[in-house]
């Protein structure tokens, strides 16, 4: 007389094998998720810091144009990229790339302008110029921050979402690649000599 | 020929070994050390060190604020803001909750400063005003090598227009000893009751039956379903298999430590996003 044993039964296994891949492609696609809001909010940080720099060029361009024989190309330039990166970002069907865009054009000729700033002494010597002056820098090294943490958290975005399994789900999902900044002046790993001032759009 | 070859190699080699340096060029900062005032650049009098960090600590104990001050000898060829920038997050300078951290960084040997302001603190201390700070208080000093005085001085603003910014202290303690309490009461209490309960039966499967609802209860959603299952399983069996012997009667958790805190610095993890200002002398 063998003694019973208890016996689980195939509908069972098989239930629960359902259960634990569900739960994983639940797992999985929740990741996803986390990961993309990371990334929009890495963009948010940039947005606002670049308002900001927006909001004090203004000013800049009503202190440098007293000077006398002031290069007026620089400040239309740098007054123009500030007009475009604001109607881009307004714009709802602009994408993140478009943005980029926009932004780097207002990177470059914002640096134009500081470095011709840089040759009249007449500005850089008031006192009002040099308080001004670390605004501007606080700003610029705000806005570098924020583009590599963009970066850095974009990275681990696209990383996560071009790995087998999760690329799958990305691609089914519709979670597509985040572009990236591209290196300018300013956001290399360790700028020692800027050699670009945004040679490149002469 | 062979000779030639051989000359060739060395060259090669002697050019790698000389680039290596650039290749690896990745910054690398000291560990948080503990104390509020790093003087890794070696430019502070023992009077000096006293003063900043039973400041500083005392500053953290009454406003939850945090403010370190560190000297390096050495950038290793990174703008300063950068070098800033990783001590305050790397150390975790400033609570996680207010991001309420300052670093005040010296390179005697770059002749450059910064005040590297956390996120929460940017209002208190404007870009400009850390500017001023700098221009007016602490680089007339540096620049006459005397690093302690301009440290103090500089110290001394931060602190007065920090102090002025107000973090709500009372969520901060509550909410972390509340959460502690819970977790460690639940923790031992039910660790407790499953341990013995299960240990008593040889069976391992009720574990997995018991984290699963315990998941359910509290994390309902079907990962943490999963991973109670999973848990209380591999709990059962180690109760069931290693412990049922041993595990009479008595008593199987002891009680965990509470961590007072002392007057040593340890970051609560404070946001950065590069406020602040930087000068030179």
């Amino acid at each position: 007389m063998a003694k019973k044993s208890f016996q689980i039964p195939k509908w069972a296994w098989i239930l629960g094998v359902v259960v634990l891949l569900l739960g994983w492609m639940v797992a999985q696609y929740n990741t996803l998720v986390d990961l993309d809001v990371a990334v929009e909010n890495a963009w948010a940080d940039v947005e606002v810091q670049y308002e900001r720099r927006a909001d004090l060029i203004p000013q800049l361009v009503a202190t440098v144009e007293g000077a006398a024989d002031f290069e007026q190309e620089t400040l239309t330039a740098v007054t123009e990229a500030r007009t475009n990166w604001l109607d881009t970002q307004a714009d709802p069907n602009a994408t993140l790339e478009e943005q980029m865009a926009s932004a780097g054009a207002f990177d470059s000729a914002l640096s134009r302008l500081l470095v011709t700033v840089e040759a009249y002494p007449t500005i850089t010597a008031t006192e009002g110029f040099l308080t001004f002056q670390a605004q501007l820098e606080g700003t610029e090294n705000r806005v570098s921050i924020a583009r590599e943490d963009f970066n850095a958290i974009a990275s681990d975005y696209n990383r996560a979402t071009r790995k087998i399994p999760m690329a799958f789900f990305a691609n089914a999902f519709g979670f597509d690649e985040s572009p990236l900044f591209e290196a300018s002046e300013g956001t290399e790993e360790a700028p020692t000599v800027e050699f670009d001032f945004g040679s490149d759009d002469e | 020929m062979m000779n030639n070859l051989f000359k060739r190699l060395a060259c090669c080699g002697l050019a790698l070994i000389a680039l290596a340096p650039l290749a690896s060029a990745e910054l690398v900062i000291p560990e948080s050390p503990g104390t509020y005032v790093l003087d890794e650049a070696g430019v502070f009098s023992e009077a000096v060190l006293v003063e900043l960090e039973s400041e500083l600590s005392a500053f953290d104990q009454e406003t939850s604020i945090q403010v370190v001050v560190v000297t390096l000898s050495d950038l290793q060829g990174y703008p300063i803001e950068e070098v800033s920038l990783k001590i305050g997050r790397d150390w975790g300078v400033g609570q996680e909750e207010f991001d309420n951290g300052v670093v005040f960084l010296i390179a005697p040997n770059e002749r450059e400063t910064r005040i590297e302001v956390g996120r929460g603190l940017e209002g208190a201390i404007p870009d400009a005003t850390a500017w001023l700070i700098l221009d007016e208080a602490v680089i007339p000093h540096f620049a006459n090598s005397d690093y302690g005085t301009g440290a103090l001085e500089g110290t001394y603003y931060i602190l007065n227009l920090a102090k002025d910014e107000n973090f709500d202290l009372s969520a901060l303690e509550s909410n972390e000893s509340a959460f502690a309490e819970f977790i460690g009461s639940f923790g031992i209490f039910f660790g407790w009751f499953l341990f013995s309960f299960m240990s008593q039966s040889k069976s391992w499967w009720a574990g997995g039956i018991f984290g699963g609802i315990i998941a359910l209860i509290f994390f309902p959603s079907i990962p943490y379903l999963i991973a109670g299952v999973l848990i209380g399983l591999l709990l059962d069996f180690i109760a069931s298999t290693l412990l049922y012997k041993q595990l009479g009667s008595g008593g199987f958790f002891g009680s965990g430590s509470s961590g007072g805190s002392s007057g040593g610095f340890s970051g609560g993890g404070g946001g950065f996003g590069g406020g602040g200002a930087s000068g030179r002398w």
